[in-house]
């Protein structure tokens, strides 16, 4: 099969790349291919990131054995939580959910969530700021890389419509590299109130129209966004979101994670064809008072998260049945041993639980826990990982999303090996960085 | 402290402006625009297009400053110098001596209903976080320095002369930051920044490093403020490596120290994992007075003596400190007993001297001022004086000099957008916003939470590696549609929110001053003064012709074109169905909403 270049492709068909997006390929792989409709039937992607390092030793506790005893008598004697204390699982008895996370321990014990055990970047990294960027970009180190997972994602979606509405969503006001160099995502938060309505009652009202009017046609990135901000406006408004009644009555959490949560799912049941929403949420790098028990920053946190999670699968599942996978990620994960016994907390460390939950998701346990003894820690005191944490997002990629290119997505990336965690379509995978959409979707 | 924060707002607290009334009921909204065909991913071809450049004044302006107002403009008119060129490089050295600036109206505006910008550092501890022998503290006065600080900066950066300075200060800020909403900070934050980023802000970098390493609120935020060396928290340790000094871009991760490149002076050129923990050790027992429960033990005694109650002030910690030898980038640090802050001292010298810091300020600063990958060139030129005058006390002010006169800074344009404080700041000093920012005033309540949404409010970015500086972060939609949804009101505020009286802005005044003449107050004279005011060139045909349009409108329930050389009475107010003012300021306001007014 002969490689083509698809950058002198867009080149050579007179779009252009824009400058100050550093190279973005405008519009979708099939916009090329197909130019109509894909099929309707695509699964949504929630992507939930834990910013700041959740301490997943606490979220998912050892139980039993070894593991427990060191975890409670030696490197966490004031922070740990007690077995009297955790949440038990079905099937086993060497791991359980903290004590405020009942609703994961609720999904996970109805077959709706798997746990993969010590998942993190290839090469560790403690500072949050290279590890997250590392993860939005979906390289395993500083690479030069002007485009972010979730925007080559959608560069090789074979099945996306190429008039999709609204298909990539950023449910924060924060942008996420994850999304970089592609403007058709959004980032959003406070739907009432994306729209030009604080000018004067007369003529406040005008001031849309004329600005969509100016960026009709635009010239520059600027004027790009300015026609996509204008664009979603108009479709945000459509939707009425004052009158929203989640599915099975789910309950989701106050405060600003609950918000997020509801809004990409008031979004995706509003045929805007939304298909991946990445979810920023901080306040997880408990270096102090991290608290123990239901107490503290961390257990406040654990809640709401546990609760946001529960309300979004029970909303979803109403109305979608199968129709969506809930990845839930962290830039690493804590300190395996507690640094202080005054304001107690723990500092940066490695490995760390992936959570991943849909109605196509082999509930279980996944992976390999490698173990707390002081020989088995990475650098003296580190979970060390032990999967690959693009194992974990690209089976869903492949099984659910079906995109196949993972070479593309995560570059450098060349040994897939699946968990079994996901039901769905068996693609194998391509892994060339620079492969051609054209012929892989016509004569494969 | 969590410095990945969540940004809760307590309800009580929160008090926003009401909501404008749009002509639509939000039914007939939904109803008009249901079932919307608008679609994001079918994105128009982006026709390769130019930007036009403004005058080097309009530039400059723009870049080393929260934008042109009038009267920097007649100041930049009036200085010596027969070309343009000469008087903007009398103003940049105007600019580099900030103190010899008189600031008169900032000072008249920071009196005007301030409490605690004056404090010592010990009395906004002591009023503001914990009263000498107890006592209940309200929210309000708790917060009060904090809030105080950040309607200063509203004010400095829309009112100063010392325009430089205000960059300068939002750099630093940023390049030190410390979230407000972090714990304990927001009654020291007029500390911070008043004697720790802003003495040095064109002074010596080792300087404010030390200061910033012993500042109450960065030791609360990043926590080492409880560092101890029974337990190191690593946390401090690991951004003065990586965001303040030697960056990110030399960090060898897990390598061995061993294996790191020694530069040909013997440096290590840059830090590893086992770096951050000998740095974290030699920081343990750097604290401050009230930051640990024992320092409130003498509340307990009986009778208490207020003479014993914490004042917030630097505490080295003895008792906690690590007092073995740290080897920190592959040289030794030994304790002194004598000088007990000597390690951490001999350490900051050795970071500050470092050409990896030079290096990095100098692109950090670049990358401020001139474009998001500024030429490697300049860059070096900045780090190199940096580098050579590291213990200089103008060594910023040197660096800045050779940056501010460069050609890449003089004769570059739109390789940088306003960031959402620095639009909406550019708006307020276009249209002269005369708003008070009084602290006592509910109104600037108004102006301080609405301003949130921006993404870009003053001290609220929440991690320690400050707001981002590339223009890939500010696509974002939700940023965007508040900076202008904030744009709109303020553009249109009045006083005491109240029809009859007038607006802030002074956007009749300038119209008037800028067409002095009434009879040449048309919707196209109108639009291209403001225009080419605020954009520093004449709009496009195709913009200008909708913004005429929209100058000509008269009657609100029926907006189509009038004749647009037809006189407007710039000065008509309520006059129904036109509403001449309201239409006067949603036209101006509509062109700071276009995508060329976002180029810096």
């Amino acid at each position: 099969m002969k490689k083509f270049n698809r950058r002198k492709f867009l080149k050579g068909s007179g779009l252009v790349s824009v400058a100050g997006l550093g190279g973005m390929q405008l519009g979708f792989a099939n916009q090329v291919i197909k130019g109509g409709s894909g099929d309707s039937e695509r699964d949504l992607l929630v992507y939930v990131f834990l910013n700041g390092g959740m301490d997943g030793l606490n979220m998912v506790p050892p139980r039993s054995g070894n593991d427990y005893s060191e975890y409670s008598t030696v490197l966490r004697p004031n922070l740990h939580i007690p077995n009297s204390m955790s949440l038990a699982l079905n099937g086993q008895n060497a791991f359980g959910m903290h004590p405020s996370a009942e609703g994961m321990a609720n999904l996970f014990n109805t077959d709706k969530m798997a746990i993969v055990h010590a998942t993190g970047l290839v090469e560790s990294n403690r500072s949050h700021f290279e590890a997250t960027r590392f993860m939005e970009l979906g390289t395993v180190n500083g690479s030069d890389l002007n485009t972010g997972w979730v925007t080559r994602y959608f560069n090789s979606s074979l099945h996306t419509p190429s008039d999709a509405k609204l298909p990539s969503l950023v449910s924060s006001l924060n942008n996420t590299d994850a999304t970089l160099g592609n403007p058709v995502s959004i980032a959003l938060a406070n739907p009432q109130e994306f729209v030009l309505s604080n000018g004067h009652w007369a003529w406040g009202a005008v001031m849309q129209p004329v600005l969509s009017d100016i960026s009709v046609n635009p010239s520059t990135t600027e004027q790009l966004l300015t026609h996509q901000v204008l664009n979603a406006s108009d479709i945000i408004q459509g939707i009425d979101w004052e009158n929203y009644t989640p599915g099975n009555n789910a309950e989701y959490p106050l405060g600003l994670l609950g918000d997020q949560l509801r809004t990409l799912a008031q979004m995706f049941k509003s045929d805007v064809d939304l298909e991946v929403a990445y979810v920023p949420t901080g306040g997880w790098d408990t270096h102090e008072k991290q608290g123990t028990g239901t107490d503290g920053i961390f257990a406040n946190l654990t809640s709401e998260l546990s609760a946001g999670l529960y309300a979004l699968y029970q909303d979803l599942t109403a109305t979608h049945n199968g129709r969506f996978t809930i990845v839930v990620q962290s830039e690493f994960g804590r300190r395996a041993y507690e640094n202080d016994n005054d304001d107690i907390g723990t500092d940066h460390g490695y490995g760390n639980p992936m959570f991943v939950i849909g109605d196509n998701v082999n509930g279980g346990f996944y992976g390999q826990f490698p173990g707390l003894a002081p020989n088995e820690l990475f650098e003296d005191g580190d979970v060390e990982a032990t999967v690959d944490y693009r194992d974990v997002v690209s089976e869903i990629l492949l099984k659910r999303q079906r995109n196949r290119f993972l070479g593309y997505i995560f570059p450098g990336y060349t040994d897939y090996t699946p968990l079994g965690l996901a039901n769905g379509a068996n693609l194998s995978p391509v892994y060339d960085f620079d492969y051609d959409p054209i012929f892989a979707s016509g004569f494969d | 402290m969590n410095i990945f924060r969540k940004k809760y707002i307590a309800p009580s607290e929160k008090s926003l402006a009401p909501k404008s009334t749009s002509h639509l009921k939000p039914t007939e909204r939904v109803l008009k625009l249901k079932n919307s065909n608008k679609s994001l991913s079918t994105v128009p071809e982006v026709l390769a297009g130019t930007i036009a450049t403004p005058n080097l004044t309009h530039r400059v302006m723009s870049k080393m400053a929260f934008g042109p107002n009038r009267s920097d403009l007649a100041h930049i008119q009036n200085l010596p110098g027969g070309t343009e060129m000469a008087k903007i490089l009398n103003y940049i050295d105007e600019q580099l001596e900030p103190e010899s600036i008189n600031d008169s109206t900032v000072d008249n505006m920071l009196s005007q209903g301030f409490q605690t910008l004056n404090k010592t550092q010990q009395q906004l501890f002591q009023d503001h976080q914990h009263i000498p022998g107890g006592g209940d503290i309200e929210w309000q006065d708790h917060i009060r320095p904090g809030r105080e600080t950040s309607y200063a900066v509203f004010i400095r950066a829309i009112n100063s002369k010392r325009q430089l300075q205000e960059t300068m200060a939002d750099f630093w800020h940023n390049h030190f930051n410390v979230y407000l909403g972090g714990d304990n900070v927001q009654p020291m934050f007029v500390h911070y920044d008043r004697d720790v980023i802003r003495p040095n802000l064109l002074g010596n970098f080792r300087e404010m490093l030390y200061q910033v390493t012993r500042a109450n609120c960065m030791l609360s935020y990043l926590g080492n403020a409880t560092n101890k060396q029974s337990a190191p928290n690593e946390n401090y340790a690991r951004e003065l490596l990586e965001l303040h000094t030697i960056s990110a871009k030399n960090y060898f991760g897990h390598m061995n120290w061993q294996e790191v490149p020694i530069d040909a002076q013997g440096r290590r050129s840059g830090y590893v994992e086992a770096d951050v923990l000998e740095l974290a050790r030699a920081l343990t027992g750097w604290s401050y007075d009230g930051a640990n429960w024992r320092d409130y033990q003498y509340l307990n005694d009986v009778p208490v003596n207020p003479n014993l109650a914490p004042k917030g002030l630097f505490m080295f910690r003895s008792y906690w400190h690590d007092e073995g030898v740290k080897r920190v980038m592959g040289t030794d640090f030994a304790f002194d007993a004598n000088n007990p802050e000597k390690d951490v001292n001999d350490i900051l010298d050795m970071l500050a001297e470092h050409p990896a810091t030079a290096q990095f300020l100098a692109f950090k600063l670049c990358r401020r001022f001139i474009s998001d990958e500024p030429p490697q060139s300049i860059v070096d030129q900045v780090a190199d004086i940096l580098h050579n005058n590291w213990q200089s006390n103008d060594q910023i002010k040197l660096a800045m000099e050779v940056l501010l006169k460069s050609s890449e800074f003089l004769n570059t344009w739109g390789e940088k957008i306003k960031r959402p404080f620095e639009k909406t700041i550019s708006v307020m000093r276009q249209i002269e916003y005369t708003f008070p920012f009084d602290p006592t005033e509910d109104h600037s309540g108004w102006h301080y939470w609405g301003f949130l949404d921006s993404g870009q409010a003053p001290f609220q970015w929440t991690s320690p590696n400050g707001y981002p500086d590339t223009k890939s972060h500010w696509l974002g939609a939700s940023s965007n549609m508040s900076t202008w949804r904030y744009i709109q009101w303020t553009s249109r505020f009045r006083q005491e929110n109240e029809v009859s009286l007038p607006a802030w802005n002074s956007i009749q005044e300038i119209t008037a001053a800028g067409i002095p003449n009434t009879a040449d107050r048309t919707a196209t004279n109108i639009v291209n003064f403001w225009y080419q005011k605020a954009c520093g060139h004449p709009p496009a045909p195709s913009i200008q012709a909708k913004l005429i349009d929209f100058m000509s409108f008269l009657d609100y329930r029926d907006p189509t074109p009038s004749n647009p050389n037809q006189v407007i009475d710039i000065f008509a107010t309520e006059d129904w169905p036109a509403y001449t003012e309201n239409r006067l300021y949603a036209v101006v306001s509509t062109i700071f909403l276009t995508a060329e007014y976002s180029y810096r």
